[in-house]
């Protein structure tokens, strides 16, 4: 035997040390001996069925497969032989045999297996001279074709579907030659996350949004990065003529390991939409008129210097945004700070992830933040008030990795998600009860004279727990596999009154515990967005403003002293006619932000709104100055996930029209107000940032130096106050097809769901008196909503459960505007509603 | 010679019931077992024994049990094989239709012996009469403390459950069948991992067939040596043959391992319909290479058979005479196995198939001349070189049909050309039906 676990196999006559505990295909992969196979793929399980893999193992008689036969200390292996050409001949003889072979017009062809191997081989007979059974393609799924008759039987997209995916979507159904790989009625659902189509190693799997849309080898690749979620996944777009076509994953690369979800693979329709804002525009006698830049950049900064020049700098706010890149996040906060003169600075990230931040911030010490690879590997998983399953479907596929090595997954929330359909054991807590809880675990679990105050009996009830539940739940953070256990915490926590001092404690028994966290972050680049500086009191890489000077020192440039306000103080700024004027980069307050009504009073309230968008949004309606920004697809940068991974990217296409990278807009703009950034690309952004904030593996040093936050007392009013005026409950969930409003503007997503859906409890609907489709009306005290409605039994009665970032049908409209005093971040969980049949 | 040693209850009157069969000696063995026997003690009397797995592969039962680790804190189970599906074998039904007992105590016995608290009994779902009986008999084992907790005041518990197929001959093989029990396609898995170790619910388990463990009350109950004695030098026991096809007496015959087949023809099934000659034996079971008649002098077990090139398979015997059109029975065989072929692996999925559609095209006069070579080249790619046995099962037959019939599968009308289908296997559906 070899020692450290390699073991020696002699291949082709040649002996090589390889790891022990491979299969022999495996074995011959690593050592780069090339075995034909066609339902071999390493990710997934070994099936042993297409037998193209079949070699010689010394002294078994009969050929094996390799993909199914482990490597063993001592074997010798043949993988060429006139017997194995043959036996592969043969396969590749039968496969023919029934295959269309309709290679002209199929999607796949010049990258398809089948017809690679059939070109390596050769000299294939083809004695087959019976006529082939038509089958039919289906086009039963709206974004992925199935063309039985290509279908080589390899199953691997059987296999992703289940084992990777878990959505058990695809079935084998049939025996013999007529099985199919299909959908069925009774199967799991389809989450259009297109890892079928990747794995197929012919024309049966097809993007139907590719149908024909070119060649393979016409296509050009480049690497970008997905611009939906948290979760930071490595894209492969597929273009022609600087157009997107298609999006694949490229191999094993990225954060996402070869997968993608339905936003990622089909989410791009936006980036080519006749929507995309292709010239600045300004008002002009109430219109919105298409200009020039030079002409939109000089109107900008005349009105900006106006204002200034009469209401001071304080009468300026700024959005960053949760979307854009690092960099241009940085010259966003930097222009604010030292071209504008405050520190009204704010984006998005304020409704999830400034809040976790803040939490974080009041720890002082090392909290171990765990990676996507951390959960794949966890043996438990603790999930409150995060769905990662639909808010960031990569974690999601990581928790499902996790749960199928025996990964122990508990779930506290008041909703019924695809999360928690997945895991061991799912704690209902009452709606806003997420802080209570961990609260009550700090008590169980941490020793802390703050906690005093609170009573046992009063947080269970509140929460709806029994003691041994609580129990139950804080077991899983003890005993030995605390070092592998994750937890998992989101917008229900981040976003609740005292959410940071929940995060807080949740980080301390974390950190006491050995254990490690992740952060659920919804919008792809709010973590970025933080470090870069877009906050009201934090400078780039968390600095307190106190640490101004440093930074005074590399941008020549003074910054504010005082702290700026937050999104919603803003807002209400301008409400109160401080704020004159708003600079919103990337953001769309007025579908995103709670209480719909409130932020477009306070937005038309101001003097001047410039708006810097791919379209022409809500909130882009409302502006004075309109500036075309290109998309992720059309720009370099970088962008942070919710690990803390800096990620850089490039652009892959040209921006559509004259739309700019929103960096060099505000370079421009800079300039054309008198203090001009000197950077003449998107490189010296970044070396500058990276020079004042120090980055260690793709991660930044941030300065996280223990906040102290203001503690909740038993008084806190958690979870709706009942009002018989309004007698359900609406929560807010997310949805794998919606996030923000370029997805609205995908038609991949349009297709993978077209409207929302309010779903609610078949009691509640029978009450009503409606059923599956029906319309409805929702109304809260602020505002009101059209939606169609979906029975579901597992959503609890009396409550309602509707999606986030449909445009169709916007519950953000039903929702207050108040703020927790901590994070300053608006609750937009759960809101009391009342409900009539249209 | 008969001998009635496995059907020695089989003419009682209600022989199926537990009066009967206690009154035969019945579950005696067990108490004797369970009252001074080690599990050890059992496998290796089973060992002596030289009990061969009567399910077609012939694998000696003790060895196979022995492949179980002992040191696996996972629960292990036994399955019985009760999925009697090969054409020309009848030999289980009737073990459950008339002496479901005997199958049950042998259950019991070999549970003991391995270590097993649960086991699970799988039945043809065809088997209506025989799914009775079986449930009816462990009912009675459970009032009787036969079974369930604390065996006749052991410390030894067994529960046996009956799971019934539903109509796939694929389910016989043993990972199909493991599939069915978890509630999935019966698919058959890769190997390894094997069953002994990785099984059925991922746990050690262990796949016997019915005859198999109905011999283990006789071995246990009159001794290793005895039973030995029974059979060959090789292979203990006696066996059960279903005798079918042309001849005047088809039916059940318990008869000595090596039992010349012709004596077998002749004198238990009394010879060819219509005095005819013999003109080719499936010795056992439908998936067996056909003998011709000059290979016909030969001993029925398990070594003598493999050294002429067949198998003793199941026992099932189906004798076809003189003027049967060999390319009708081949096709009537071959429409079955492509039926039953899972659709898993390419050589059996596109086999079986291509091999049916060139059968048709023989049978309706449409064959070339390269027809016959083209058979015999798909079935050697299929043969040993699919998942599971099933290709090899169906490649046995085309390889001996046509090379020792070749002339019949040659354009032309053969000598016996004739419409396919025979009494004894009636035609099945054509695979896509």
């Amino acid at each position: 035997m070899s020692g450290n676990n390699l073991i020696s196999v002699t291949v082709n006559d040649k002996v090589y040390q390889v790891p022990a505990g491979l299969s022999i295909i495996q074995a011959a992969d690593r050592i780069g001996v090339c075995i034909p196979r066609f339902c071999y793929l390493e990710k997934l399980s070994p099936l042993g069925g297409c037998r193209m893999c079949l070699i010689t193992v010394q002294g078994i008689p009969k050929l094996q497969t390799a993909c199914t036969t482990p490597a063993k200390d001592g074997m010798v292996v043949v993988t060429e032989s006139e017997e194995i050409d043959k036996a592969r001949k043969a396969t590749l003889e039968l496969q023919l045999a029934q295959h269309p072979l309709d290679c002209f017009h199929c999607d796949k062809a010049t990258r398809c297996d089948l017809q690679d191997l059939t070109y390596l081989f050769g000299d294939i007979q083809h004695r087959y001279d019976f006529p082939r059974k038509d089958l039919p393609t289906l086009y039963d799924n709206p974004l992925i074709e199935r063309n039985l008759g290509r279908c080589v039987h390899c199953e691997r997209c059987v296999r992703v579907c289940e084992e990777i995916q878990g959505a058990d979507a695809i079935s084998a159904t049939r025996r013999g030659r007529p099985t199919e790989m299909r959908e069925v009625p009774g199967g799991g659902e389809c989450q259009h996350c297109g890892h079928c189509v990747d794995v197929c190693p012919v024309g049966a799997n097809l993007d139907r949004l590719f149908s024909h849309r070119g060649r393979p080898f016409q296509m050009e690749e480049g690497l970008s990065l997905c611009p939906y979620c948290g979760c930071g996944c490595t894209l492969s777009l597929n273009t022609r003529e600087g157009r997107i076509m298609r999006v694949w994953p490229r191999g094993d690369e990225g954060v996402n390991h070869g997968s993608l979800c339905a936003r990622g693979r089909f989410g791009w329709g936006f980036v080519n939409h006749p929507e995309r804002l292709a010239r600045p525009r300004i008002k002009k006698n109430g219109q919105l008129v298409e200009v020039d830049w030079e002409e939109a950049l000089l109107f900008t900064a005349t009105r900006l210097e106006k204002i200034i020049r009469e209401h001071g700098p304080q009468s300026v706010g700024g959005l960053g945004s949760a979307r854009a890149t690092d960099e241009a996040n940085y010259l966003f906060q930097r222009f604010m700070r030292c071209v504008i003169g405050n520190n009204n600075i704010d984006s998005s990230a304020r409704l999830g992830y400034t809040a976790g931040l803040t939490g974080r911030l009041g720890v002082a010490g090392d909290v171990r933040e765990a990676t996507l690879d951390d959960v794949r590997r966890a043996a438990r998983l603790l999930v409150i008030g995060a769905d990662p399953v639909e808010t960031n479907p990569i974690l999601g596929l990581a928790m499902k990795a996790a749960i199928r090595k025996g990964a122990t997954v508990v779930v506290a929330d008041p909703r019924t998600t695809l999360t928690s359909r997945w895991a061991s054991q799912h704690f209902r807590i009452r709606p806003g009860s997420e802080v209570p809880l961990i609260l009550a675990l700090a008590r169980l679990l941490l020793n802390e004279r703050e906690l005093s105050a609170f009573k046992d009996a009063d947080l269970l009830a509140r929460i709806a727990l029994r003691s041994e539940e609580l129990a139950s739940l804080a077991g899983m953070l003890e005993g030995d596999a605390a070092e592998q256990t994750v937890v998992l915490a989101g917008r229900g926590v981040t976003q609740a009154p005292y959410g940071a001092s929940a995060v807080a404690a949740l980080l301390r028994i974390v950190a006491k515990r050995g254990a490690s966290y992740l952060l659920t972050v919804d919008r792809n680049n709010e973590r970025g967005s933080c470090e870069a500086g877009v906050l009201p009191d934090r400078l780039p890489g968390l600095a307190p403003l106190s640490d101004r000077e440093r930074f005074e020192k590399v941008w020549g440039q003074k910054v504010p002293e005082q702290p700026g306000l937050s999104a919603y103080e803003m807002l209400q700024a301008a409400r109160d006619g401080k704020q004159k004027a708003f600079y919103i980069m990337g953001e769309n307050p007025v579908d995103d932000f709670p209480d719909t009504r409130y932020v477009e009073e306070a937005l038309s309230s101001a003097e001047f709104l410039v708006v810097q968008d791919l379209f022409m949004t809500p909130t882009a309606v409302m502006a004075d100055v309109i500036l075309p920004s290109a998309s992720f697809a059309e720009k370099a940068g970088q962008f942070t996930n919710l690990e803390g991974r800096v990620q850089p990217y490039t652009a892959v296409i040209p921006p559509v029209g004259q739309a700019r990278p929103d960096a060099r807009i505000l370079v421009e703009l800079s300039r054309k107000m008198g203090k001009g950034f000197p950077h003449k690309n998107i490189v010296e952004v970044r070396e500058e940032m990276n020079n004042l904030v120090p980055m260690k593996e793709s991660q930044r040093q941030l300065a996280c130096n223990g906040l102290s936050h203001a503690v909740p007392g038993p008084e806190v009013q958690w979870g709706p106050v009942e009002d018989s005026d309004f007698p359900y409950l609406l929560l807010t969930t997310a949805s794998l097809y919606r996030n923000g409003a370029e997805s609205n503007l995908a038609v991949g997503l349009q297709k993978g769901q077209e409207r929302a859906a309010l779903r609610l409890h078949p009691a509640d609907a029978q009450g009503l008196g409606v059923s599956d489709g029906d319309s409805v009306m929702v109304t809260s005290k602020t505002g009101e909503i059209q939606v169609s409605v979906r029975l579901d039994d597992e959503i609890a009665p009396d409550t309602l459960q509707l999606a986030e970032g449909f445009s169709d049908a916007n519950p953000k409209t039903l929702f207050g505007h108040e703020i927790d005093p901590v994070t300053r971040t608006p609750m937009a969980r759960y809101v009391q509603v009342k409900m009539r049949k249209l | 010679m008969i001998v009635k040693v496995l059907t020695r209850n089989f003419d009682k009157p209600d022989s199926h019931t537990l009066a009967v069969y206690e009154a035969g000696g019945g579950y005696r063995t067990l108490r004797k077992v369970l009252e001074s026997w080690t599990p050890e003690q059992v496998v290796e009397e089973v060992k002596a024994s030289n009990l061969r797995g009567r399910g077609g592969a012939g694998f000696p039962t003790a060895i196979k049990w022995g492949f179980v680790p002992k040191d696996s804190p996972k629960p292990k189970y036994i399955c019985v094989n009760a999925d009697e599906g090969e054409p020309g074998t009848f030999k289980d039904r009737h073990i459950m239709e008339q002496d479901p007992h005997l199958m049950v105590e042998g259950t019991i016995l070999s549970a003991y012996a391995i270590g097993v608290q649960t086991a699970y009994i799988y039945i043809r779902g065809e088997f209506v009469l025989a799914g009775e009986r079986t449930e009816a008999a462990i009912a009675e084992a459970y009032a009787k403390g036969y079974l369930g907790e604390n065996i006749l005041g052991s410390s030894y518990s067994l529960d046996i459950h009956v799971h019934y197929g539903a109509g796939s001959y694929i389910c016989g093989e043993e990972t199909a069948l493991i599939e069915s029990i978890e509630g999935k396609k019966g698919w058959p898995r890769v190997k390894p991992p094997f069953p002994a170790v990785e099984g059925l619910f991922g746990c050690p388990t262990v796949v016997n067939n019915v005859e198999t463990l109905a011999n283990v009350p006789l071995i246990l109950d009159k001794g290793a040596a005895w039973f030995a004695g029974l059979g060959t030098e090789k292979s203990g026991g006696t066996k059960l043959f279903t005798i079918s096809g042309h001849v005047n007496r088809p039916g059940l015959y318990e008869l000595p391992m090596g039992t010349p087949l012709l004596e077998m023809i002749e004198e238990q099934a009394g010879g060819v319909t219509g005095g005819k000659k013999i003109k080719a034996v499936i010795p056992g079971g439908a998936s067996c290479p056909v003998l011709a008649a000059h290979e016909l002098d030969i001993k029925m077990d398990f070594n003598t058979l493999m050294a002429a090139g067949s198998m003793l398979g199941s026992g099932g015997v189906i004798v076809l005479a003189e003027g049967t059109s060999m390319l009708a029975a081949l096709l009537n065989l071959e429409r079955f196995f492509a039926h039953e072929s899972c659709g898993q692996c390419t050589p059996c999925r596109e086999g079986t198939r291509w091999i049916v559609q060139i059968l048709e095209r023989i049978e309706r006069g449409e064959g070339t001349a390269g027809d016959p070579d083209t058979l015999i080249d798909i079935a050697e790619h299929m043969a040993g070189r699919t998942v599971c046995p099933l290709g090899e099962a169906a490649a046995g037959p085309v390889k001996s049909f046509v090379k020792k019939f070749r002339d019949e599968f040659l354009p032309g009308p053969g000598p016996d050309a004739g419409p396919s289908g025979t009494e004894h296997h009636p035609q099945v559906a054509g695979q896509d039906g």
